[in-house]
């Protein structure tokens, strides 16, 4: 472990100083908020001789991130970050880097999706691309946004993972907002992100000439979907260690895909993921005083799903509740809730289930709301009726 | 060429080697001042006895010279008992006066006067185009009979053949041999970068079938030029000269494509482009693109009473490419490949930035026309001003094949089914729209004249 400087940055910041560290080869970009500062500092650094990587100001993010995969292709480390249409904007692009097994990474400052148009925090866009075949890291604090990029691509570049990694930060909440962020030694990091396995992947070189996005037809195709499952499995199983060997390098820990947050003896689970975990966290110090016992599971790593873990959370409590920043139209509730069921589908008996919707377009979840959501939760558990979905700040 | 299975099974390898390059002597058949005698007697003169003859036929007006076409299976050869004809491999068919026994065989057996028995030495006699330099041809003041170094291109394009097995693409296709002309002369260090779209089964191939040597990227229709940045980028930090090339179709370059393409070349990305420009999207059947001809008709835009064929003129993607003030654009057809290996050197060298070649590749079968007229239509598009070539330097213009004598339009409209229900007056719309884009490209020449690289007032 080795000792740190704590600064004070927004979340834009530290992932840019987290990039920073890693030494990429190149960097893509496309303005959009709420992700641009870290853009303009990525370039300043650049300017400041602080960053050796090639920057690319492109025409669009399809572009921002093809760039990022071509460089990735042909053997280097590669950036790039974009928001809410910008990555709808890129999403051949993206498709083409996770079927293409390149190990970029993306971080998306989260907001909503047009229309209605709004710049406004919230999970929509990453929900969006949630089966797009990346592994999606999801961070609470402008601290696990910095430290998230450093474990991305050390799972991007890992031979048994090689797969494109995001790092998603709610817009506003952490891209805009200042918090005391322990900056890693360069040596530090350097160490951690020693090339795995010796660094050998098959890269686009005129000395041995391979095919990148092969035409395939027939039985192939199946064996390439297969492998990528695979992959995304490894993802999963390394995330877990992964977090103890970054506990012995940085002196911190997250609970690698899954935090679990005073769960010990809790009747009641919530879950949630991004910014306002840290929110619940709160209210769930408050009424654990207050002698209801509650606890939290924070899904760390959206995809690959942390299935059997949450499984494991969710086993035995009164009932659940899930928060979302967004929704899944055709399921009206939330993209989590949704997945939250899939796992406890697994449980051999039913755990009553309630799904809260809120903090679209950047509206605050308090913790006033959240605490009540938990109170809603628990009457649930009770056997009070209710609807399954219930959502927060409704005009 | 015999073929046989290679080692993988599956393949086909050519094992026997491609026949011998040669350089040719040329004659413009019948074209000849009546009367002229200038290459019999230099023959007479440089080797003793005069291996061309002269024909002059007043009353079909054919006046013109007879020599030896050195054929590649030569008829002389297989008559002569003595085996006193071989056929070198340089092409030359070479007589052996030694093993000649003057039977007349070879005379007899050549439908074209190429060899005669020669009454003084009672031997056979023919042309051996005198070791390279023939005197017939230094002598031919008209340009009717020339001596032509067909070897050229050949030492031009000096790489290997870039494909590895059989090509999928259908027989007589232009695209196929445009990628082929543009990596004999570009080589193996390379990324080829294509698009979906039939240059996807020239780069890529099918499968666990890769067609070419080459490293290659199918990328996606969308975003060619932005994955050759990212991939030419790191090629360069790593200290590669491989360059990044694509060859792309028009449909990905002008219409869906453009947006990166555009970016690229503001950026100058040290990248050569190749769009292989065969005027719609074939490769699903034959939909009209953004540079389809006026009035040609496609699947989207039929012939019928309420429409004909495509109302709007191409976008001239290539001058949109040049007002970019690339590094370097260029227009080729597959029918003048010197021309077009001279503009890939030049694009090859333009390290500084964007290189982008906009090649006219006739899709016969897209255009309604026979398995060998790909190659004819190109022609005809140049020669009839359809399709100019020029080249730019940084927003810098020249023609490289000026038309002064445009032939007919019907000329070049009449070898396929596309344009076939133009009457008079289509045509001559048609012809305005040729005239326009021609007169333009003329226009920017005048006004933009090319400059050599480093010349004063160049960036
Ligand atoms: S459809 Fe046209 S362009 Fe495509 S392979 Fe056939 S001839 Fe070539």
């Amino acid at each position: 472990m080795t000792t740190t400087a704590l600064r004070v940055m927004d979340g834009n910041k530290a992932a840019a100083v987290g990039v920073i560290l890693c030494r990429p080869d190149l960097v893509a970009s496309y303005p959009i908020s709420p992700q641009t500062p870290l853009l303009e500092a990525l370039y300043r650094a650049r300017a400041e001789g602080r960053l050796e990587a090639d920057t690319v100001e492109v025409e669009g993010e399809n572009s921002a991130l093809s760039a990022a995969i071509g460089a990735a292709a042909a053997g280097g480390r590669a950036f790039t970050a974009t928001s809410s249409m910008g990555l709808m904007f890129m999403y051949d692009a993206y498709l083409f880097a996770s079927g293409q097994r390149v190990p970029v990474v993306m971080t998306v400052a989260t907001r909503e999706q047009s229309a209605p148009h709004t710049v406004s925090s919230g999970q929509q866009d990453i929900m969006m691309v949630k089966d797009g075949g990346w592994v999606q890291l999801i961070a609470e604090s402008c601290q696990e946004i910095l430290d998230s990029i450093l474990v991305a691509y050390r799972l991007a570049e890992d031979p048994r993972v090689q797969l494109p990694v995001n790092v998603s930060y709610d817009g506003y909440y952490l891209s805009h907002l200042s918090e005391p962020v322990a900056v890693p030694e360069q040596g530090a990091v350097d160490r951690f992100l020693a090339p795995v396995g010796g660094g050998k992947r098959p890269v686009l070189s005129a000395a041995a000439p391979l095919t990148f996005g092969a035409f395939i037809v027939g039985d192939l195709y199946a064996g390439y979907r297969y492998k990528h499952c695979q992959a995304m499995q490894a993802a999963l199983d390394l995330a877990d260690g992964l977090d103890g060997e970054f506990l012995a390098a940085f002196g911190r820990e997250y609970g690698g895909s899954l935090e679990a947050y005073r769960v010990e003896d809790a009747e009641i689970l919530m879950v949630a993921m991004g910014s306002h975990s840290g929110t619940l966290k709160v209210a769930v110090d408050r009424l654990r005083d207050e002698g209801v016992a509650v606890g939290l599971a924070r899904v760390r790593m959206f995809r690959p799903f942390p299935r059997a873990r949450l499984a494991a959370l969710l086993r035995g409590r009164r009932a659940v509740g899930v928060v979302d920043r967004s929704v899944s139209f055709g399921w009206n509730a939330g993209h989590l809730f949704v997945d939250v069921k899939a796992a406890a589908a697994d449980l051999e008996a039913r755990v009553p289930m309630v799904n809260f919707i809120g903090g679209l377009a950047g509206t605050d979840l308090r913790r006033e709301m959240l605490e009540a959501a938990v109170r809603t939760t628990l009457a649930r558990g009770r056997g009070e009726p209710g609807p399954e979905v219930v959502w927060l700040n409704l005009e | 060429m015999a073929l046989r299975p290679g080692p993988a099974g599956d393949r086909v390898t050519a094992v026997t080697a491609p026949p011998a390059l040669r350089d040719t002597l040329c004659i413009e058949w019948g074209a000849c001042p009546p009367g002229c005698r200038d290459c019999v007697e230099a023959c007479a003169l440089a080797r003793g006895v005069a291996r061309v003859t002269a024909l002059d036929l007043a009353e079909v007006s054919f006046h013109g010279a007879l020599t030896c076409g050195q054929c590649g299976e030569p008829a002389c050869r297989d008559a002569c008992p003595t085996g006193a004809i071989v056929r070198e491999e340089s092409g030359v068919v070479r007589l052996d006066q030694e093993r000649c026994v003057g039977c007349g065989a070879c005379a007899g057996a050549c439908a074209w006067g190429g060899i005669t028995l020669d009454a003084v030495t009672g031997r056979a006699s023919k042309c051996d185009t005198c070791g390279g330099r023939p005197a017939c041809a230094l002598a031919c003041t008209t340009g009717r009979l020339r001596w032509v170094e067909t070897s050229a291109l050949a030492r031009r394009l000096g790489h290997p053949d870039p494909f590895t097995q059989g090509v999928s693409l259908c027989p007589g296709c232009a695209a196929e041999l445009g990628f082929r002309t543009a990596f004999r002369a570009i080589g193996p260090d390379a990324v080829v970068f294509a698009a979906p779209g039939c240059a996807c089964m020239l780069a890529c191939g099918l499968g666990t079938a890769a067609t070419t040597r080459l490293p290659s990227v199918m990328s996606l229709m969308t975003n060619v030029p932005s994955l050759m940045t990212g991939v030419a980028r790191q090629l360069r930090r790593s200290g590669a000269r491989t360059r990044a090339v694509a060859f792309v179709g028009d449909g990905t370059t002008a219409d869906v494509g453009f947006q990166p393409l555009s970016g690229a070349a503001e950026r100058g990305e040290p990248i050569v482009y190749i769009c292989y420009d065969n005027e719609g999207y074939m490769n699903t059947g034959a939909q009209r693109s953004s540079t389809t001809l006026q009035g040609a008709r496609t699947m989207t835009t039929p012939v019928g009473p309420g429409q004909a064929g495509k109302r709007q003129v191409p976008k001239d993607v290539a001058v949109l490419m040049a007002m970019h003030g690339a590094a370097y654009v260029a227009t080729a057809s597959v029918s003048h490949p010197e021309d077009f290996a001279a503009k890939l050197e030049r694009a090859l060298a333009a390290e500084d930035g964007l290189a982008y070649i906009h090649l006219y590749a006739p899709c016969h079968v897209g255009w309604q026309a026979p398995m060998d007229a790909a190659v004819e239509i190109a022609r005809m598009a140049v020669l009839t001003r359809v399709f100019p070539l020029w080249e730019a330097r940084r927003g810098r213009f020249r023609l490289t094949h000026p038309i002064a004598h445009p032939r007919p339009l019907g000329d070049f409209a009449g070898l396929m089914g596309r344009l076939r229900h133009l009457d008079e007056d289509g045509l001559r719309a048609l012809g305005r729209a040729v005239e326009e884009r021609y007169r333009r490209v003329e226009a920017l020449c005048a006004a933009l004249p090319w400059q050599e690289p480093g010349a004063a007032g160049g960036r």
